[in-house]
Formats: structure tokens, sequence, C-alpha cells
């Protein structure tokens, strides 16, 4: 009987550099947003309650910046975990709040790509695009290689398992 | 039309009626006459001469496309069948032609309204089995021989077998019982009868009493007599009360005729591969199912069902094709005795087995439960007594109807793993029972919140195919329960 291996692969320690570049990016842009918004609130004299709910979403989101780049990228990256196998792959993260484990055989990956963005690319990092029936699967902050290798090696089995149900002449896949 | 194609040239290309273009235009025309009734009459439009001039050219203009545009569909549209492939050439501007091949059709669906039985016509929906959005073709308004002839072609040369007597209805129960069809079941009235008296439609029936007199009573001066009415049945007790039956009656009347337009004379047919289903009184529809296609099944029952011991029986399957003109249904009886139930399922659907002993989840779960639903039951009634008090018996109901459903869902919720099957049964106000096979299972995730991870319990979501994904989440499993359905999933006897 195949018993399910623990997963252990980690994904790089840059990956917190590239999520924190990616969050600020964000957080500036929707603070920037927030204060043009201000800015008409004044010209225009708004209702008031519409200066109180944008000065309190400036506040949320500056606290909940300075968590989310400081904190949470570290955690994610400890937490992270996949495991490749024969027979399935295995995504784990999450830790002391929420905690998720996945599980999908090799049979029902449909599709696999690596993707690489601008900043992932300065990294020399990809994130691994997993593709099953209704949803895409992702495993962010690999290194280059690493991810390539991955890319091929379930392609390579899931290939196998294609050749092997067109031999059974079992269901198609439409 | 070109005339490029050897295969127009060779072969007669066939069309739909003339009378589609007919049935396209009103059906493309309705909704633009009330908004224009609305328009005139409620805003009072009419009496803006500019609006008028402009509105009526632009109506005139609208109409005047739909129509060029419907003929133009229906000049372009044609098909023709041989003996290998379906062709299709559609299009109002820009042509498409494609060919699909027999042998690939995955099902045929057949769609008869009242008023195309009346002229001879039906339409047919073929399944074609590709996986871009264009998996069917979609042959409305064709004659009757003309479906019959096409559900022949596609039986001789295509791999599906055809439920032939759908549309004679004379020699429709002999029709089944030859060749490899076994007849499983046929609603009874008394069925359909039993359950919609006591499925809750009084509610559903004073909405659309409301809404009908509410759009009624902007058009029409009948709000004085509706007064009138009600005031004369509140002269008395006994005259309120014989309203009030009245009504009853009336709401229970109205639930049986819309069941039994929905659900009359539903059949349920099947032979080595397919699963057969008829049903319409007026309309008549008619799909047939692959049974490989079935991915899990669903036995559900509400609050007052379940005390009956009535459920409902759906297929979450692959081949889920929908479209509004031709609905399919994937109900496969719509309430059956749940003994009747438990027995006809294996026949209709052999490739599913049902588990009869369940292991209930442990009771702390309702307490891990009752957390996760506060902002239902505690949250939104202190919100609403805060801030809409006028609003109070919602937040009581709120609060009584989570409470003890979530209370409810930790005693009896149950798993339960068999051999291939995995089953999970979801209680709270209404019941749900899902029956999933492992290799018709794409994926399970397991989750842990902290609060579950001190208790020992997790929660599953299990993803089945069907369009669109279904994923079943079973709250507060035992952790060993979850890994081992884990392992259990991953391993392949």
């Amino acid at each position: 009987m195949y018993v399910l291996k623990e997963p252990t692969q980690k994904i790089s320690p840059d990956a917190i550099k590239v999520w924190r570049i990616t969050d600020a990016f964000h957080t500036i842009i929707f603070l920037g947003l927030l204060s043009f918004l201000l800015y008409f609130d004044y010209s225009y004299q708004w209702p008031n309650w519409i200066g109180i709910v944008i000065y309190s979403l400036m506040g949320i989101t500056f606290v909940s910046a300075i968590i989310e780049l400081i904190i949470v990228p570290v955690y994610k990256q400890r937490t992270w975990r996949y495991e490749i196998d024969g027979n399935c792959i295995q995504l784990k993260h999450g830790g002391a709040f929420k905690k998720t484990h996945m599980i999908i055989p090799m049979n029902k990956v449909y599709f696999v790509d690596t993707y690489q963005g601008p900043i992932l690319q300065r990294y020399k990092l990809a994130t691994v695009k997993i593709g099953t029936v209704g949803y895409i699967h992702e495993i962010p902050g690999l290194p280059e290689r690493k991810a390539s290798e991955i890319r091929s090696y379930i392609a390579s089995l899931t290939d196998l398992y294609k050749a092997k149900e067109a031999a059974d002449g079992e269901e198609q896949r439409v | 039309m070109e005339k490029n194609s050897v295969y127009e040239q060779t072969s007669s290309l066939k069309k739909l009626h003339p009378i589609w273009i007919g049935f396209r235009l009103f059906k493309s025309i309705r909704s633009l006459i009330l908004f224009i009734v609305f328009l005139f009459i409620v805003l009072d439009m009419s009496s803006n001469s500019i609006f008028s001039w402009y509105g009526t050219t632009l109506i005139g203009i609208f109409i005047v496309y739909q129509i060029g545009a419907s003929v133009l569909e229906w000049y372009r549209f044609g098909y023709y069948f041989d003996q290998e492939e379906i062709y299709v050439q559609k299009g109002r501007f820009v042509k498409m032609k494609r060919f699909f091949p027999l042998d690939l059709v995955q099902g045929i669906n057949q769609n008869t309204l009242l008023i195309h039985r009346m002229l001879g016509l039906t339409s047919l929906l073929i399944d074609v089995g590709s996986s871009d959005r264009d998996s069917s073709i979609k042959l409305e308004m064709i004659t009757i021989e003309e479906a019959e002839q096409i559900k022949k072609i596609l039986s001789k040369y295509g791999n599906i077998q055809v439920n032939e007597p759908v549309a004679s209805d004379k020699d429709q129960k002999e029709g089944h019982k030859d060749k490899n069809f076994t007849h499983h079941y046929t609603i009874e009235t008394n069925e359909i009868l039993i359950a919609s008296l006591t499925s809750l439609r009084l509610l559903f029936f004073l909405s659309v009493l409301y809404s009908v007199y509410s759009q009624l009573s902007q058009f029409l001066p009948i709000e004085e007599h509706i007064n009138k009415a009600i005031a004369y049945f509140q002269t008395s007790i006994q005259m309120l009360l014989l309203g009030i039956a009245l009504l009853i009656l009336c709401s229970m009347i109205y639930g049986f005729v819309k069941t039994f337009i929905q659900y009359g004379g539903l059949v349920v047919t099947s032979d080595a591969h397919r699963i057969y289903l008829e049903k319409g009184i007026g309309s008549k529809t008619s799909f047939s199912i692959p049974k490989d296609n079935i991915q899990a099944l669903s036995i559900n029952s509400g609050f007052i069902h379940r005390m009956l011991k009535i459920v409902n029986v759906r297929l979450i399957s692959a081949t889920d094709v929908n479209d509004e003109d031709i609905k399919v249904s994937n109900i496969l009886f719509p309430f059956i005795n749940r003994q009747r139930a438990f027995t006809l399922v294996p026949e209709v659907v052999p490739s599913f087995a049902i588990t009869g002993s369940m292991s209930n989840i442990p009771k702390r779960s309702i307490l891990v439960k009752l957390l996760r639903t506060m902002y239902i039951w505690l949250l939104l009634p202190l919100g609403i007594f805060l801030f809409i008090p006028g609003f109070w018996y919602i937040a009581v109901l709120a609060f009584v109807i989570t409470l003890t459903s979530q209370i409810v869902s930790g005693l009896c919720s149950s798993y339960s793993l068999n051999g291939q099957f995995l089953q999970l049964r979801k209680v709270g106000v209404s019941t749900r029972l899902f029956i999933m096979r492992r290799d018709r299972i794409e994926r399970i995730m397991l989750s842990e919140t902290m609060i579950q991870r001190k208790m020992g319990l997790a929660s599953l979501k299990v993803t089945t195919r069907a369009r669109p994904t279904k994923v079943i989440t079973m709250h507060d499993v035992p952790i060993q329960i979850a890994l081992q359905c884990q392992s259990w999933f991953i391993n392949e006897d």
C-alpha cells in the first residue's frame, strides 16, 4: 500500500522578497487611489461620511500593510510545503490559524506550466501552475531550475498516464 | 451564399422550419415591448415629444435590425447528417462551418414545447462532446419526422443508442420493454400531490401573488377592489378564517399545478450505457446521460420531507448541458420514498452503491460549528437589534434556525468510507447525502483551523467533476478519518 509522505519540499527564501515587493506595489497603488479620492472629497465637498470611510480605509491599509510586509511573507515561506511523486502532488500551507493540505492525484492533472513575472525573473524564481478540472493550483516562489524540473517531471508522468489510458481505451479526455 | 464547398453542392443542406424566424423575433422583441410599455405608462414619456420622435425611430431601427438579423440567421443556418459527420454552418455576418464526427456525439436531448407540438415541431440538442464552448448543436423547431430521422442516423452510425419512442406517445411503454431498455420508475400523481402539498410553497405563492398584484396595480385600478375584498374578509373571525383557508387552498392548488407541470409524466429508463429521462405534460423533454459520466450522487430532503421519508435524488455529472430553452435537469427522482430510492438507485446507477451504516461525527464538533457560525446567530441578530429594531423577528428567526441547525448538524452529520465509496451526510435544516466514487473524485483538500486542531477535528473539501465543478465541504470530521480519506483517495487498491 502506498503511504502518503509528509510534504517536505520548501519554497525559496527569495520568495519573501518577491512577496514583499509585490505587496508593497499593491499597497502603494491602493493608497494612491485613496488619496486621489480624498482630493476629490476636499475639492467637491462630498458628504462627511465619505471622508471618514476613506481615512479609516487608509488606516486599515496602513496597519495591514505593515503586518503583510513584515510578518506574513516570512510565515508563509516557512510553512509552505509541497511534495511531488509518481502518485500525487501534495500542497500544504498555513499554520497556527488555518492549515490546508491538498492532494491532487497525478492522473487528474491536465496541464502544467511555469510562470514568471518581471519581479520573479529578477530573483530567478518561477511559479509552477498545475491545472486540474476547474482549478489551477500554484506552487509559488521556486528557483527557476527547480520549477522547470518539476514541470517536466509532472508532464512526463501525466503523459505516461495519458498513454496508459489511451491503451486501455478508457474514458476519453475531451 | 458562397458555393465554394463541395459538401454544399453534393448534399442537400437542411434548414430549420421558417416559423423559427417568427419565434426568434418574438423572443428578442418581447423584452423590448415590456420596456416600451414601462416607459410610456409608468414614466409617462409619451408626452415628451422629442423623446417620442427619437424613441420611435430608435425602436423602429431596432425592430428592423432584429427582423433582418433573424432572417439572415435563419437563412445562413444549415446542417446535414451523413454516415460519418454532422455538418453545421451558421452565423449572421461571420460564417462558421464545422464538422462534428458522429462517433464523438455524447448525447441527444429533445424538448417539445406545447406550441411546437401543436405545429408538429420539436427541438434537439446534440451534445457533440467537444470541450470548447460550442459543445452542443441546437436544432430548434425541426419537424418530428426529421428529429426521428436524426436519431436513427445517430443510433446507426454513432456510438449512442437513442431512445426511440420519445415522440410517439402511444407505444411509449411497450417501446421501453423491448430491446434492452429497463423501465425503472414512473412518477405517480399521488407522489406529486403529497410532495407539492408538503413543500413550503405557501410563502412562495404569497410572494408571487404580491408581485402580480403590485405589477397590475400600476396599470389597472384594482387596488380599490382588493381593499374591498380584504375589508370583506375582515368583518368577522369566521370570514377571516375562511379567507385564510381559501388562500391556503389556492396556494396548494398552485403548488400542485406547478409541480405537476414540472415533473408530471416523469419516466426513468436505462440500458447498459445510458439513463433516459422523459418528462412533461404539455411540453415534453427527454434526455439521456451516459452512466460513465455520472460523477457522484446526491440524495436530499427538506425539513418536512425528511419526516415523511421523501427524498430527492440528483445526479452530479460532467455532461451538464445548460441551455435555457432545452432545460436539462439532473434530477433523477424529484420526490421518492427513501426506501424505494435506496433500492432503485443501485438498479439505475449500478456503478454506485449506497452504504447503509454511517458513523456520526463527534459531538464535540457542535462547539466548533457554533463558533464558526457565530456571525449569523450572534452578530447578525445583535446588529439588527441595535440598528433596525423594527425587524426583530428576523433576528429571532436567524438565531433559532442557525442554532438548531448547527446543533442538529453536530449530532446527526455522518460519514462512511466503504471500499470505493465515500459517503458524506450533511444534516441541518435539510439533509444532503453525497455518494462519491474514488476514481471520480478530482481532489481532496483537508483543512484545520486552530480550534479544530485543538479538538482533533478537520474539514474535508471534496471536488468532483461537473460543470461547474462541484465542491462538497464536510466540516468537523475526526482528523484520523480525514487523513484516512486522503490515503484512501491516493491508493488504488
